[in-house]
């Protein structure tokens, strides 16, 4: 069963001049997401898949090369979920 | 004339200024000595009594090297599994780490790694990345008489707008670049203190560098951008998201809450003017933050 990817709830999210700050008490940082990092958190207001994430971008950046594409997406999304950003969970099965 | 061997001198515990903990040196008399010479403001003495807590670092010497010995500030980096031998890479790691132990010992306030000079009454500080010129920058300020108030880490008081003078002597890598002007070659010639061929601390007279706890309100934050190529300085807006992210990047004050730091830096960017200082040669940087808030030195 695929993973989905959601925002880690336990951030407060600060957005300056459309840039967003996480703030994470209980690890002591705080996290200034670039422009893609950004869209991607906005993406992932509703959790969705790793492959549903590149889809997306594919879909939002056409003009991209779409392996280069492929590949920093998942490199950004393994950076996220290392830093505790965005966690995995075991996808729902439909009501 | 009776020799004394160093094994029987006792340890030498100093305190310094206001910090409550103290600091021992075990036959390191050279690196209390290094370290000494470049505070400024500093009331350091040395106490003798019986029964002091614990010192916060001990420093001895093993075969010619420096130790560190800590149970609440971790070894700078570089001295696992040895420390130096040099006295000027002692008192440089000994100075990072002599700033974490401020942090430790003012839990009210939080500290930028920026530089500061006062310019026409109030602080400009220059929040900005590492090998931006900010040492320079300071110096090629204070030859145009203007007051440093740091080149690195600037304590800030919770809630307040105040910078505080951390009294320690600005370092300036070496060798230095290639396009500053002869006065200020000379001038770093003349004032060089404690140095090896790699960086260099400038002795700065008090009225050049702002004693230990000389405090200062803060009028701007400026984000340096410095170009490779050719370009004439020039002062321009800076966001309040890109100031930010900037600052706190350079922020270290890790025992505060993050949402604190935020809000202080927040409210700090509220009460000041927010710019970027694009420029290539450091004489005519200075000289743009010189007509912009100067004023007269």
């Amino acid at each position: 069963m695929a993973r989905l990817l959601r925002q880690n709830e336990w951030l407060d999210v600060r957005q300056l001049e459309g840039q967003i700050f996480l703030i994470d008490e209980e690890g002591g940082r705080i996290h200034h997401l670039n422009e893609t990092a950004s869209a991607l958190w906005r993406l992932l207001d509703t959790p969705a898949t790793r492959k549903e994430v590149v889809a997306e971008f594919r879909f939002l950046f056409p003009e991209e090369d779409p392996v280069r594409l492929k590949s920093a997406i998942k490199g950004l999304l393994r950076d996220l979920v290392e830093t505790g950003i965005l966690k995995k969970s075991e996808r729902q099965p439909p009501d | 004339m009776v020799a004394i061997s160093s094994d029987t001198l006792p340890a030498r515990l100093v305190h310094f200024g206001p910090y409550a903990s103290l600091v021992e040196f075990d036959d390191c008399d050279d690196l209390l000595e290094g370290f000494k010479s470049i505070l400024r403001g500093w009331h350091v003495r040395e106490v003798s009594e019986q029964g002091t807590p614990p010192p916060i670092i001990r420093f001895s010497k093993r075969d010619g090297r420096f130790q560190w010995q800590s149970e609440r500030l971790p070894p700078p980096d570089d001295w696992s599994p040895r420390g130096p031998r040099k006295v000027m890479d002692g008192v440089a790691d000994f100075h990072y780490r002599f700033l974490d132990w401020h942090a430790l010992e003012f839990t009210n306030q939080f500290c930028l790694h920026c530089a500061a000079v006062r310019v026409g009454g109030g602080l400009v500080i220059f929040p900005s990345g590492k090998k931006a010129g900010k040492s320079t920058l300071v110096t090629e300020l204070a030859l145009r008489g203007y007051q440093i108030f740091c080149d690195d880490v600037l304590p800030i008081e919770l809630g307040g707008n105040d910078g505080l003078a951390m009294g320690i002597l600005p370092r300036l890598r070496l060798p230095l670049p290639e396009n500053i002007s002869p006065d200020h070659s000379r001038f770093v010639d003349r004032r060089m203190g404690l140095a090896d061929r790699y960086a260099a601390y400038i002795n700065f007279r008090p009225s050049e560098l702002a004693a230990f706890g000389t405090t200062a309100p803060i009028r701007a934050i400026v984000l340096l951008r410095r170009s490779d190529a050719p370009v004439s300085a020039r002062l321009l807006p800076a966001g309040r998201a890109e100031t930010l992210a900037r600052m706190i990047d350079q922020n270290f004050a890790t025992h505060l809450s993050p949402t604190l730091i935020f809000d202080e830096m927040s409210a700090l960017m509220d009460r000041a003017e927010l710019r970027t200082l694009e420029f290539s040669d450091v004489g005519q940087a200075a000289q743009c933050i010189a007509e912009t808030y100067g004023g007269g030195a």
